[in-house]
Formats: structure tokens, C-alpha cells, sequence
């Protein structure tokens, strides 16, 4: 607890432009976080902490400090075992990517601002195609997609009549009664989507066949396909002859 | 899954029933718990009050480590709702109150992504 405290004490200081004083906090939270290999805590402290770098006209010290955050963020995910959580969780990625990025660009680092935007747009699609929810439906058995699809169809045909008594004049009980029925064929899909994911520990376990590629890996494939940002371009835009 | 009202209800009913039963560690927990729900939607105002109303009974129940943690999200919600004076002074007083139940032990790699700023 001491350490989410240092961080949010530190999150607030920074609020009121206590900065120095957000500074002092935030490293002892990372200190403290490092220590007990609470991973999460420290990547935030290391984003606070560019962040401050950032105000105080620091750019070099706020690059290391995003970069360490991204590090962080990656050894964070590895603790999280659930693929939904695992992409809800990489919607705070953008924010130390993005500041990192503005930083580079103002050290005049454009080729590692590029090469860090990419990895962004990477890292996300690569994510969103992998764990996305086709993932369990690989796992069940051709009765159960049967039973899926059913459930989904139900669902489907629950919204659309919904949606159009939305749009015509209708009785309140009729209204009523289709509200019910979508909240039923939305809670039914739901339980029986999550039983299967229940009994299938594979499915939970699957991380390392289908693992998300980690950002140092992101950063070899981008950079033999990026040597310089002058080749990307003639590559690009200009044919073999 | 995004249901507040469903939510609320819920906790309303738990509260209801922990009342009867004059639990106070449940009336505890489960103020705290409607308190996260406010939170959660922005309802600034509510949370305050639900977590305020925590804080007095996880003080009647004498749990000093349920104290200890509503008071942490008390002022998480305060700086939520820019409340940054008031915010700072209780981390600084929870900070003083994890010395004393030496939370440290409490700590761990399981630590919950969704408590973070």
C-alpha cells in the first residue's frame, strides 16, 4: 500500500505544481516498487517521472525515464494472465509512447520517433488481431460454436427489435418485455461464453503459442525493415527497375 | 460489464441486509464497495459520502487495516475531483498509517491494475 500511496501522492503534487516535492515521492515510490517487484506501480512512477523531467526542460532524462516505463509496462503485462485484461490493459500504453515520441522528436531524433510510433501502431494491432476473441471460440468443440452462434444470433435479433421499437411509437410493456429479452440473450452468451473459458485452463494458459510480441522483438522487425528513414522512403514510393 | 444500476442494486441490498445484522465491518466493505462504484462513473460527490460513511464504521468495527485502505480511495477520490489540498494532506496521513500497520507485508506482485492512477 505505501507504494500506491507514494504514487498517488506524487500524481497529486504534480497537480498543484509541487514538483519537486512530486519528484521525491515518485522516486521513492519506484524505489519501493523495484524492491517488491511491483511492476505496474513502477512503470506509472516512471511515466510521472519523465513526465516532471519533461516540465523541467529535461529531455534526455524523460526519454530514459518513458523507456523504462515501456520496459516496465512489458514486464506488467507478463503478470497478466487474461487476454481481455491483457488488451484493457495496453490502453494505458499510449500515453508513454506518445510522450516518448514528442521527446525524441525535440532531441531531433526523428528516425527513433519514427521507429517509436510504429512500434505503437505495432503493438496495438498486433494485440487486437491475436487476442482477440476468436481465441475462444478455437477452443470449443463444434457443438459448443453451435451453441455460440444460437446464443449470438438471439443477441443479435434481441438488439434489432430493441433498436426499432427505439424508433416507432410502442407500448411501454412491449419496450419493456424486448429490453428484458436482450438483457437475457446478452447474459446468456455471457455465462456460457465464460464456462467454456472456465473449463478450458488451456485457453487461460495458451500466452506462450500465442504470445503478444514483446517490444524489443517489435523493434528488430522494424528496424531491418526501417535501416534509415531515407530507404523506407525510396522503397516506398519509388518502383524496382 | 458496465451495468451501474444493477451494480448499485446490489450492493444496496448487501448494505441493507448488513444493517440488519448490524455488521459493521460489512456495512464497512460494502460502503466502500458502492463508494467504488460512484467512483467509477464519475459521481464524485457520492463516493465521498459513501466512503466517509465507511470510514466511520470500519472505525466502529476497530479494523484498522479496512480504515486504512478507504481512507487510501477517500483521497484517491478526492484528487479525482481536484480536491488536490485535501487529497494531499490524507496520502500524507495514510502514509503515517502504513508505517504503523506495517503494510509492506501486505504487498505483492498480484498488486491490481485497475488501483492505479
Amino acid at each position: 500500500m505505501r507504494a500506491e500511496v507514494l504514487l498517488h501522492l506524487g500524481h497529486t503534487l504534480i497537480a498543484v505544481d509541487k514538483i519537486d516535492e512530486a519528484r521525491r515521492e515518485l522516486t521513492s515510490a519506484l524505489s519501493l516498487a523495484s524492491e517488491l517487484g511491483l511492476e505496474t506501480i513502477s512503470m506509472y512512477a516512471e511515466n510521472m517521472l519523465g513526465k516532471i523531467a519533461e516540465k523541467k526542460g529535461m529531455t534526455g532524462e524523460a526519454v530514459l525515464h518513458y523507456r523504462s516505463s515501456l520496459e516496465r509496462y512489458e514486464a506488467a503485462r507478463e503478470n497478466v494472465r487474461e487476454t481481455t485484461q491483457q488488451l484493457g490493459f495496453a490502453k494505458s500504453l499510449p500515453v508513454s509512447f506518445g510522450a516518448l515520441a514528442r521527446c525524441l522528436l525535440k532531441l531531433g531524433k526523428i528516425e527513433d520517433a519514427y521507429l517509436v510510433s510504429e512500434q505503437a501502431k505495432g503493438l496495438k494491432l498486433i494485440e487486437q488481431f491475436r487476442l482477440g476473441k476468436i481465441e475462444l471460440r478455437k477452443g470449443m468443440t463444434p457443438d459448443e460454436i453451435k451453441k455460440d452462434d444460437e446464443l449470438g444470433m438471439e443477441f443479435n435479433a434481441a438488439q434489432q427489435d430493441v433498436n426499432r421499437l427505439q424508433s416507432i411509437k410502442s407500448a411501454p410493456d412491449v419496450r419493456k418485455n424486448a429490453i428484458e429479452r436482450l438483457r437475457n440473450a446478452e447474459l446468456n452468451r455471457a455465462h456460457f461464453r465464460n464456462d467454456v473459458y472456465v473449463r478450458l485452463p488451456e485457453l487461460q494458459t495458451k500466452q506462450a503459442r500465442d504470445k503478444p510480441l514483446t517490444l524489443a522483438e517489435l523493434g528488430r522487425t522494424l528496424s531491418r525493415t526501417t535501416p534509415n528513414s531515407s530507404s523506407c522512403r525510396t522503397s516506398s514510393t519509388k518502383p524496382n527497375r | 460489464m458496465g451495468q451501474f444500476p444493477d451494480a448499485h442494486a446490489s450492493a444496496k441490498a448487501a448494505l441493507d441486509l448488513y444493517t440488519k445484522l448490524d455488521y459493521k465491518r460489512g456495512i464497512a466493505q460494502t460502503d466502500a464497495f458502492m463508494a467504488m462504484i460512484f467512483h467509477t462513473y464519475g459521481k464524485y460527490d457520492e463516493a465521498l459520502r459513501a466512503y466517509e460513511e465507511s470510514l466511520v464504521q470500519y472505525d466502529a468495527a476497530q479494523d484498522g487495516y479496512g480504515f486504512a485502505t478507504a481512507l487510501f480511495s477517500y483521497s484517491s477520490v478526492l484528487s479525482s475531483a481536484g480536491k488536490y489540498a485535501r487529497a494531499e494532506e490524507l496520502f500524507r496521513q495514510c502514509l503515517i498509517n502504513s508505517d504503523k500497520l506495517n503494510t509492506r507485508r501486505c504487498e505483492r506482485k498480484c498488486y491490481s491494475i485497475s488501483a492505479t492512477p
